[in-house]
């Protein structure tokens, strides 16, 4: 019986720990998107909402992308557009930070 | 050199999509605005790097003339081309962005203008490298830019040691082809190679600035912190030795062996950081490059076994894939490379070195 008892809390205890990992919180505002994508450069900077800033482990989504053609746009194009900064939980940035060697070869690669 | 217009040509090659997925990454970025770089009087040299960066000496390299406009269709190689062009432009697009971050966050006046101007270099790099692949009929799929984008983290010490290697790995890579193909231009199937050899010289540069940001920090590059640094070298060099061992017929459209371009390669990269590490890996160690050649040659053969599939084949290739990093470990464990001033790289021929304080026109902010 204990035994039983002892499984069901860690089993329950992992599915809280994973819930505590995913969690996220989601904050949405107003950004500017600066985009060049043509011979003379290639670049994408995101002016974040006033107030939010990037931490490890959160993930930032751009919602509007103008369409263009074969990709390309003629100079430097900036556009405002809606911006979703979801939030890490604690643990999750905890071990992102913590666990970074682990995505190496993210860093080492190149040209 | 002219600048050439946008025109239009026809392919028989279908408008492909190309997929770059750059990486993103955050770091402490108030630990690196916190380094001092004055402590050891090496301001005035920070000072001189800034002006040589602002002097953009390849301000006018990357412009394409009508090579660039031939038919390409039946180039040999097409594929692993148009693949090499995606790698080194998602490389070249995250040096950008990791740049363009690290400006938007600094404070320090000097060090926010070199990392803008690298950013700048990057750019510049991304940019030729997309016009090309446009030439080639590939587009960017630009919406995976709009993707949710996941923001990892590396201490700032590891992004210094690794960054470093990137840059002067990535000249190692440049100024080996172009040496080649000068010697055998039989074997430039595609005109880009002409422009590596000043084009590395951006990545060189840059490597110089985090080497110079290293020394002015010497706590990095003593006690525990040289097994870093002996484990970053490793990474490099068995990343790119994997890598390529995929890739034998592409090396081998430009007249190259794979293995004999990968260890030439390493061995220049390994000279060029006696410069800043205090240790470095023993490429002429025969059994260096026995335990390279056993791990490029367990991933062929996991690879080969992976794609038969069934759970034998599986099991097999899971087998070999672990053996890859006890062959690391053995890698990472054989003595060290210890740099004396016997064997210390003595900067690049030809390449401007500091001239000494007041000894230059300083650059105006790039702001």
């Amino acid at each position: 019986m204990r035994r039983i008892v002892g499984l069901v809390l860690a089993g329950a205890g992992a599915v809280l720990m994973a819930h505590w990992y995913k969690r996220e919180v989601l904050r949405e505002g107003e950004g500017v998107v600066h985009l060049q994508s043509e011979h003379e450069h290639f670049h994408l900077h995101v002016d974040m909402p006033p107030g939010m800033e990037i931490q490890p482990g959160d993930t930032v989504e751009i919602l509007e992308m103008p369409n263009l053609p074969e990709g390309r746009t003629q100079g430097e194009i900036s556009f405002p557009s809606r911006i979703k900064l979801y939030k890490a939980s604690w643990l999750r940035r905890t071990l992102i930070k913590r666990s970074s060697l682990v995505e190496v070869n993210e860093l080492v690669e190149h040209p | 050199m002219e600048q050439m217009p946008n025109m239009s040509f026809t392919t028989k090659h279908a408008l492909q999509e190309s997929v770059i997925s750059p990486r993103f990454y955050t770091t402490d970025y108030k630990a690196i605005d916190a380094l001092d770089i004055d402590k050891n009087g090496l301001r005035d040299e920070f000072e001189w790097v800034r002006a040589e960066f602002a002097h953009d000496y390849n301000r006018t390299h990357f412009r394409r003339n009508e090579e660039f406009l031939e038919n390409f269709d039946d180039m040999p190689v097409r594929d692993l081309f148009v693949e090499f062009l995606e790698r080194s432009c998602t490389a070249e697009f995250s040096g950008c962005i990791l740049y363009a971050e690290m400006t938007k966050h600094l404070k320090d006046p000097t060090m926010r203008d070199i990392f803008k101007l690298m950013s700048r270099d990057e750019g510049r790099h991304a940019g030729f490298l997309n016009r090309t692949m446009g030439d080639l009929n590939v587009a960017l799929d630009l919406s995976v830019l709009q993707k949710r984008k996941k923001y990892t983290f590396f201490k700032p010490k590891f992004i210094f040691y690794t960054v470093y290697l990137s840059e002067k790995i990535g000249y190692s890579r440049y100024i080996n082809i172009y040496r080649h193909l000068e010697k055998n231009p039989q074997f430039i199937i595609h005109p880009i190679f002409k422009w590596f050899e000043q084009w590395c010289n951006d990545e060189y540069r840059h490597g110089e600035f985090f080497s110079m940001l290293m020394r002015s920090q010497p706590e990095l590059l003593q006690g525990l912190n040289q097994r870093w640094i002996r484990f970053f070298l490793l990474a490099v060099y068995a990343t790119m030795y994997l890598n390529d061992s995929r890739r034998v017929e592409f090396y081998r459209a430009l007249g190259l062996d794979w293995r004999q371009y990968d260890q030439d390669v390493i061995r220049l990269c390994n000279e060029i950081a006696t410069q800043v590490y205090p240790v470095t890996l023993p490429v002429d160690n025969p059994k260096f490059f026995q335990h390279l050649d056993a791990c490029a040659e367990y991933d062929r053969k996991a690879n080969e076994l992976a794609a038969k599939g069934g759970p034998v084949a599986q099991a097999q290739a899971a087998r070999l894939r672990a053996a890859i990093p006890l062959r690391l470990l053995a890698l990472f464990r054989m003595p060290a490379q210890p740099t004396t001033e016997a064997n210390k790289w003595p900067g690049l021929a030809g390449f401007p070195n500091y001239p000494g304080p007041g000894n230059y026109v300083r650059a105006v902010s790039a702001d």
